[in-house]
């Protein structure tokens, strides 16, 4: 469980980035974050992690978090099963390797995921999807309950896309941890996520149940892009997909 | 199991070259002769050696030999660490700096104090000051190019030598010039055995801090942010990690001028051979650099008469590897 | 007069030719003595060791010595050191260590800002401005090859005496341009005319001296963190071989680095030190690593004395040297008192008395005295 309290913070301008934001995460809940750049997602997230001191407010976490950066830097020579033992490293000392109960962790978080075919290769020799999913389970492997994600489907290919979400919301329920992602797409919000937060220019922000908060006036507010949700049934399920309305056809811009 | 192999290996390596090189020299002692000489501590063996020998063997090369190893190990585990914690295949004792601060700082002692004790606190207090101006200039938030890093070295190494060679300009002539400028061009020709045990537990103690922290130099190559969401203070442990390389690096500076090249090009041909992770990377740095430091100092001292400067042969054999690496390293980044 | 001089060379080639050492020795310094007497008539050309002449309408005034041993032997034959502007800072370092900065107290005051900083031993590279500003009626260089080193002057308008050394020969040479320099040429002639009254003694008691009965010697002119020794060529190796020794360095150039190995592969009988660093036998006696080498166990390790210069390089002094060196190599052979030597000789060149003490001084008595055979030159 991870709660914010009324928290706030600026930089050197003196300029708030957001203000008196109070959000909680329990466990097996999935909060989505969205926001245009600059609006303060990754101050926000630095702040949820621990590596931020905010300026207003607190953040109370419970247990240890696990943090999954995005996956676009590939110059590290280590392979899947070192990376993913990095992980373990909060419970090792300064002088301390890890040991046979680290490694095994580390297979069993790289199975999780799905990847322990290719535990011995290069990190930096796989793709995308597959190094998303390296730091996914270096995250588990530290045995955090709450689980931080910064843009994880992001730079992934649609497949990749649904493969890194499903795996979010299956690890929120069968193992109870409460995961907070950050995603440029609502409709990944729509999704899988049980409460969105939608950052605001000017320090405004708007937190609730993803299908209220969801709205086109506010997505159309916070992008600066008209948009229209829309339902499609598919096998006899309801989803729900955002579309924005840049004004394109197929023929060229639209004539004004 | 491949890398357990390995290491055999490079041990064996290491004890050949080390007896290779206790049996070369300018004064002829057959390899049989020298082998016995040696055994003759542990086994009753029936002296066929002159005293002279035995001096030549003993007195004059077995500490020079173990020097060159002590050395090798120190700056080569130097240079891994210095890449690791860097994030920068190019950085080493030299290139960052600390080489050319601990030769100042002991050039500055030997002008006041004479050579002694003070030249080890003064090659120390030398390498701490250098590395510090490094990273005042390099920022070392993991957006900063790799570049900067390499630049701050050159300037600060820069700034060191000129200081060097206004030293020399004022030392005095008659007792202390000719002597700096020998020890400047690094030689092991110095080594007794009271000096081979000063290296031996700077970089011994070096050596423990370094290869006990192994795992988190493994963590602070991901970056300052990523470390601390692992659970690691990346400040402090970046502290322990670079006093314990300036300790290793001044004691060799120290005991034996500047030798370049080694913490370089050694823990890169290391990570060929056995990969980024520093449990293995640096103990492979340690033994690669060690035979390559006694055989670099076996040729300098046997070639000819008149002694080459070890550092001549790092850098005779040292550039071109080391130009080989950069082009690997820019074909690597290009694909 | 010309025909006379030009069968005189005739003579000194031919013998060159023969490589036999005495006879040029002493063909070779009767030409140049009878040059001198020749030459006194033209005082005011004076022709260097490279063949260049300048002009002196009278005795210098002043004069700058870039070469360490130079200003030594000038104020010898000067017999003051008022006339010398400018010198090396080694020659400053060997007359305040040495008695000759006692005997004229006036040497303390000579500039030394001659050579280019880095005072390294070996670099002659002259301050060309700094030597300007001294305005020197003639300046003293080594004759090298090198136009940094010589030409540069040359080109600055200066007077300019190149000098060589290595051989007896070449220090008569230079002797007799300054006695020249200085108006004081039957000094200058004296001085070489004794040095080889001295020579002609030694090389007659060490006529029969056998191949093997040559003791090898090493000269060592640094040994505190590098050894080097002289070679062929060098002044070193020509009173060694002089004075009834064999130099092991012999078949090294000039001056050569090596290492203790290679010492203990020649393994030298007696070892010289040289007056350029501090090195004292008692340095190499407690050295482990010198334990093997026969000079040490038979303790014939001895430290070069320093008089009124430095007694291993060429100087005024030299005679005192092969006379100290011989009795140390043969002492059978070698019948001259030394210290009677002494006396004779400091008076003749400085005009002083020496004391006991300062000739115990001068030979580093204290610190030779524990080497073999060195008791013959304590006081009695």
């Amino acid at each position: 469980m991870i709660r914010l309290d009324d928290i706030g913070h600026w930089f050197r301008s003196e300029r708030w980035l957001f203000r008196h934001l109070s959000m909680a995460v329990v466990p097996s809940e999935i909060t989505a974050i969205l926001g245009p750049n600059g609006t303060g997602k990754t101050t926000l997230l630095r702040a949820l992690c621990g590596t931020l001191a905010v300026k207003e407010g607190s953040v109370h976490a419970s247990e240890h978090i696990g943090y999954v950066p995005q996956a676009l830097n590939a110059d590290q020579a280590y392979s899947a099963v070192e990376m993913v033992l990095l992980g373990r490293s909060r419970f090792l000392g300064r002088f301390h390797a890890p040991g046979r109960r680290d490694t095994d962790r580390a297979h069993e978080c790289l199975a999780e995921v799905g990847l322990s075919a290719i535990a011995e290769q290069r990190y930096d020799r796989l793709s995308g999807g597959q190094r998303q999913l390296v730091l996914l389970a270096r995250a588990l492997a530290s045995d955090c309950r709450v689980l931080v994600l910064d843009e994880p489907a992001s730079a992934l290919d649609l497949a990749n896309q649904g493969v890194v979400l499903r795996l979010i919301q299956r690890l929120a329920r069968s193992r109870g941890l409460s995961v907070i992602f950050t995603t440029h797409h609502p409709d990944h919000a729509l999704g899988i996520a049980s409460n969105t937060l939608l950052m605001l220019r000017d320090a405004q922000h708007l937190y609730g149940p993803a299908g209220s908060v969801l709205t086109d006036d506010n997505l159309a507010r916070m992008y600066g892009v008209p948009v229209r949700r829309v339902d499609v049934r598919s096998g006899g399920e309801t989803v729900s997909a955002i579309v924005p309305l840049h004004g394109l056809s197929p023929a060229g811009p639209a004539a004004n | 199991m491949r890398w357990a192999a390995l290491m055999w290996f490079l041990a064996a390596v290491l004890l050949l070259s080390v007896l290779c090189a206790t049996a070369s020299g300018r004064y002829q002692v057959p390899f049989a002769k020298v082998f016995a000489i040696l055994a003759a501590h542990l086994v009753d063996v029936t002296s066929t050696w002159s005293p002279t020998d035995k001096i030549v063997v003993e007195t004059v090369r077995l500490p020079r030999v173990l020097m060159a190893a002590v050395a090798g190990v120190g700056l080569a585990l130097c240079g891994a660490v210095l890449q690791g914690l860097f994030r920068n295949p190019l950085v080493g004792p030299q290139t960052i700096g600390a080489s050319s601060g601990a030769a100042l700082g002991g050039v500055v002692a030997i002008l006041f104090f004479g050579f002694g004790v003070y030249v080890y606190v003064g090659a120390f207090a030398g390498a701490a000051l250098a590395l510090l101006a490094v990273l005042a200039i390099h920022r070392s938030d993991s957006i900063s190019p790799v570049l900067t890093l390499v630049l701050a070295g050159v300037v600060v190494s820069a700034f060191c030598a000129a200081l060097v060679g206004l030293a020399t300009y004022v030392a005095d002539p008659e007792t202390k010039l000719s002597d700096i400028v020998f020890w400047l061009l690094g030689s092991f020709g110095s080594a007794t055995w009271q000096n081979l045990a000063l290296i031996s537990i700077c970089t011994g103690v070096a050596a423990a801090v370094l290869f006990g922290m192994r795992w988190r130099i493994n963590v602070l190559s991901l970056g300052d942010e990523e470390a601390r969401t692992l659970g690691v203070h990346p400040a402090r442990d970046r502290l322990i990690l670079l006093a314990a390389t300036c300790l290793a690096i001044s004691a060799q500076v120290a005991v034996s001028g500047a030798i370049g090249w080694v913490g370089l090009i050694i823990p890169n041909l290391a990570r060929m051979l056995v990969g980024a992770d520093h449990r293995r990377l640096l103990p492979a740095s340690a033994l690669m650099g060690a035979i390559f430091l006694v055989i670099a100092d076996t040729l300098a001292r046997a070639l000819t008469a008149a002694e080459i400067p070890v550092g001549i042969v790092t850098a005779i054999v040292g550039t071109p590897v080391f130009a080989i690496l950069l082009r690997r390293n820019a074909k690597s980044r290009a694909t | 007069m010309p025909v006379f001089y030009s069968e005189l060379m005739f003579l000194f080639r031919a013998t060159l030719v023969r490589c036999d050492v005495r006879m040029i020795g002493r063909v070779g310094v009767t030409a140049i003595i009878l040059a001198i007497v020749i030459g006194r008539a033209s005082a005011a050309d004076i022709t260097d060791q490279r063949g260049h002449t300048i002009h002196l309408d009278k005795p210098a005034e002043r004069t700058v010595f870039l070469p360490i041993p130079a200003a030594a032997t000038y104020i010898a034959i000067d017999g003051t050191e008022r006339h010398i502007v400018g010198m090396n800072p080694y020659s400053a370092s060997a007359m305040r260590e040495g008695i000759l900065g006692k005997m004229f107290p006036g040497a303390a005051g000579i500039s030394t800002n001659v050579v280019m900083g880095g005072g390294d031993a070996n670099n002659f590279t002259p301050n060309v401005e700094s030597i300007l500003a001294m305005r020197p009626d003639v300046v003293f260089q080594w004759a090298r090859a090198s136009t940094d080193v010589i030409g540069v002057l040359d080109r600055a308008g200066l007077a300019v005496l190149g000098m060589r050394a290595g051989s007896q020969e070449d220090f008569a040479a230079y002797v007799a341009m300054m006695g020249e320099v200085s108006g004081k040429g039957e000094r200058a002639a004296s001085l070489v005319q004794r040095q080889q009254d001295v020579r002609s003694r030694i090389e007659t008691a060490m006529a029969d001296v056998q191949a093997q009965q040559r003791p090898r010697v090493m000269y060592l002119n640094r040994a505190a963190q590098m050894l080097r020794v002289s070679g062929k060529g060098t002044y070193n190796d020509f009173y060694v071989r002089l004075t009834g020794g064999q130099n092991v360095a012999a078949d090294l150039r000039a001056v050569s680095t090596v290492t203790i190995e290679q010492i203990l592969t020649w393994n030298p009988q007696v070892i010289l030190l040289g007056n350029f660093d501090a090195t004292m036998p008692a340095d190499i006696y407690g050295d482990p690593r010198w334990q093997g080498v026969d000079a040490v166990k038979a303790h014939r390790v001895y430290r070069m004395p320093l008089g009124g210069y430095r007694w291993d390089p060429p100087s005024q002094e030299s005679a005192l040297t092969w006379i100290w060196l011989a009795g140390l190599l043969q002492p059978e052979r070698a019948q001259e008192d030394l210290r009677a030597a002494m006396r004779d000789w400091y008076t003749f060149l400085y005009g002083h008395a020496l004391t006991d003490s300062e000739i115990d001084g001068i030979l580093f008595a204290a610190q030779n005295r524990a080497s073999a055979g060195y008791e013959r030159y304590l006081a009695r």
